[in-house]
């Protein structure tokens, strides 16, 4: 039984792809991150640059959690309260670049932190890099036999899938899940199809890397 | 260069994806929709977990849980009244009758007691309370009170409990709405409170910490024990869960009933005390030290003693006896032992009556109401004590049922509607009552062990 969130809202899917953290930025300064954030003056993070970050970032993180303590939603709700207290007190020479991997880190800190006292530390996925990299050899044979399909398999899968950044998460599941075509992702996120496709293709090599280095 | 040109620059330099690419394309075509993946979200969630800063909660120091003296006190004063109101009832009748009666009481078993306590008021503070214990097993009041000698403890299984209190002009905290709900089960212990008004104290004004602490309580504050504290011992600010507090079952109110790091913060302040706000409470000679424990033990003997001449007081075998002609908690239960062991006989039966009757130094007045289809409303009158403080126990009691409850009110120096009523049942308390997300809203700040790593 499959239940497929509803599709992102098209502001939502644009702003997250394109990155505009700080309106009225130029397309050269966007670029000026790798993952299309924008610097903070003199590298460090002001509270409304980190609020708009940590909101731009939430959605994969909390995705990640969720993965991650099989859709326990009450505890992912606690943790995403703290994670963003945590965010308030980020390091000084944190830059915006660094952010969200930095956020993602707490994320994952926090919740092995709550396993180690809670009742039920079984509940928690963890990563098991065999069948990772089973499964990215698998997503590259073009008779993947029936791995892929096991249980077991798309956990791995998903936990690879929300190590990506929030950008990568969101497209591939925009395209693969809701199974929205190049010319309405091109439309929505204001770029040309060829620009999508070569975004996706990037998300995938990207899927494919993480599946390989995943640890415990 | 336009945006859209620049993301140009992230296709790949092959135009033509590789093959291993294309495979990967066509396996996730096929795998992605058929998981279950989460969903987006929401504004709403959004908005809640970027909710303005938390509160550096101070550890205090809390009173003792009063648990087990509740339950076996509010049961006794029960199951007096409902022998009592046997004999009463059934006193024209043969006392064949008043055993199986009380038989009966012997046997019917709850799992669980109710407590309300309405409109107590005391120095300009209302208190309205409504608290469920629910217990590890069905019991007999027997049991409970293992007045055989061969019943286990019984173990309290889960408790929700919901309180306000309310401060009228007159009290130390004028204008103060406040409500604080405590639920522990299994699945969920956690302690919620929200100021829904601010006293209105002159003292509080224009100090940072008295307004940062108010201002996080007015948006509500929710204190997470996590799962299944009752058994596990979890603690939160050095506060365990109710099943877990100190008690060595006496009545003395010692430090070591109190948690290590609440003990600390207190030997601490008393350290400062001793040298000075301006000293070093780390430095303290072995004189100072001798002076803080000294300081210590008064404090709790000062405790002790005003708790001793409370009204709760228990007074403990082979302790003096109160005025002469009254009986303590003691004696009436060992009177009551052969009634509810049934081994009194018709002559026991006679001779609780005659001393719930005669003792003129418990009861004034006792009447008995026949209320029809088996059930009788006993209501008796308290006797002043020497501060001229009285009260009306009402019992309800139906055949074949049992006790239904039993009902304090008019309380000397109360308001009129002042009740306090315990009654018991059977069954589980209902599931809903352990929900917090019934009291979080995006404003509320949830505190968990987690959050309190992060001052670590």
């Amino acid at each position: 039984m499959t239940s497929h969130p509803a599709p992102l809202a098209m502001n939502e899917l644009t702003t997250r792809l394109t990155g505009r953290l700080a309106p009225g930025r130029t397309g050269a300064e966007r670029d000026a991150g790798s993952n299309g954030l924008p610097h903070a003056v003199g590298g460090e993070l002001d509270g409304a640059t980190v609020l708009r970050a940590f909101r731009e970032a939430a959605g994969g993180v909390h995705r990640m959690l969720m993965v991650r303590t099989r859709n326990d939603a009450a505890l992912c709700d606690d943790l995403m309260q703290q994670l963003w207290l945590a965010a308030r007190k980020v390091p000084a020479d944190l830059t915006i670049e660094r952010f969200q991997p930095w956020l993602r880190g707490v994320a994952k800190n926090l919740l092995a932190s709550h396993f180690r006292t809670a009742s039920s530390p079984s509940r928690m996925v963890t990563a098991d890099p065999a069948l990772a990299m089973q499964i990215a050899s698998a997503l590259e044979n073009p008779q993947p036999g029936e791995l892929l399909t096991t249980n077991e398999a798309r956990e791995q899968l998903l936990l690879a899938l929300t190590e990506l950044d929030g950008e990568d998460q969101e497209l591939l599941i925009a395209h693969y899940v809701h199974g929205q075509a190049f010319a309405v992702l091109a439309e929505r996120m204001r770029m040309s199809e060829r620009a999508v496709e070569g975004r996706l293709y990037r998300a995938r090599k990207e899927l494919r890397q993480t599946l390989t280095r995943l640890t415990k | 260069m336009t945006s859209n040109d620049s993301n140009l620059n992230n296709a790949p330099m092959n135009t033509q994806p590789d093959a291993a690419d294309a495979h990967v394309h066509a396996n996730l075509s096929r795998t992605l929709p058929a998981m279950e993946i989460p969903g987006s979200v929401s504004e709403e969630q959004l908005d809640r977990w970027t909710a303005p800063a938390a509160i550096p909660l101070a550890a205090r120091p809390v009173v003792r849980s009063r648990f087990k003296r509740l339950v076996p006190l509010a049961s006794a004063a029960a199951l007096a009244l409902a022998a009592g109101a046997a004999m009463i009832w059934h006193s024209s009748a043969s006392t064949v009758q008043a055993a199986t009666i009380l038989r009966s009481l012997r046997e019917n078993t709850f799992s669980g007691l109710r407590v309300y306590v309405s409109n107590m008021k005391a120095e300009g503070i209302e208190v309205n309370l409504d608290a469920r214990m629910h217990f590890d097993r069905e019991m007999t009041a027997v049991e409970l009170f293992n007045l055989e000698g061969n019943h286990a403890e019984p173990k309290l299984s889960s408790m929700y409990a919901v309180a306000t209190v309310k401060g009228d002009a007159t009290s130390q905290a004028p204008g103060l709405d406040a409500t604080a709900e405590v639920a522990f089960s299994p699945e969920a212990d956690w302690v919620y409170t929200k100021i829904n008004q601010l006293p209105e104290i002159e003292e509080l004004r224009g100090n940072p910490m008295a307004n940062f602490v108010t201002a996080a309580a007015q948006r509500g504050v929710l204190l997470d024990l996590g799962r299944d504290s009752l058994r596990q011992g979890n603690t939160l600010l050095g506060i365990p869960a109710l099943g877990q507090m100190s008690d060595d079952g006496d009545d003395e109110f010692e430090p070591g009933d109190l948690p290590p790091t609440i003990r600390q913060q207190i030997e601490l302040d008393i350290a400062k005390g001793v040298v000075g706000a301006d000293g070093n409470p780390a430095n303290l000679t072995a004189e100072q030290k001798a002076e803080v424990e000294r300081r210590m033990n008064a404090m709790f003997a000062g405790i002790n003693a005003g708790h001793a001449e409370g009204p709760g007081a228990r007074v403990r075998p082979g302790s003096p006896t109160p005025a002469a002609g009254s009986l303590n908690e003691d004696q009436v239960l060992q009177r009551m032992m052969p009634l509810l062991q049934g081994t009194g006989g018709g002559a026991a039966v006679d001779q609780f009556a005659q001393m719930l009757r005669g003792d003129s130094s418990v009861f004034s007045s006792v009447t008995v109401t026949n209320q029809g289809n088996g059930s009788y409303l006993l209501v008796s009158t308290l006797a002043p004590d020497e501060q001229n403080h009285t009260a009306t126990i009402s019992m309800s009691y139906t055949e074949n049922v049992g006790l239904q409850y039993v009902e304090i009110t008019n309380f000397s120096g109360m308001p009129a509607g002042a009740k306090v009523r315990v009654e018991m049942f059977s069954g589980a308390i209902p599931a809903e009552m352990f929900d917090r997300s019934r009291v979080i809203t995006p404003q509320t700040w949830v505190i968990d062990q987690n959050f309190l790593n992060m001052f670590r």
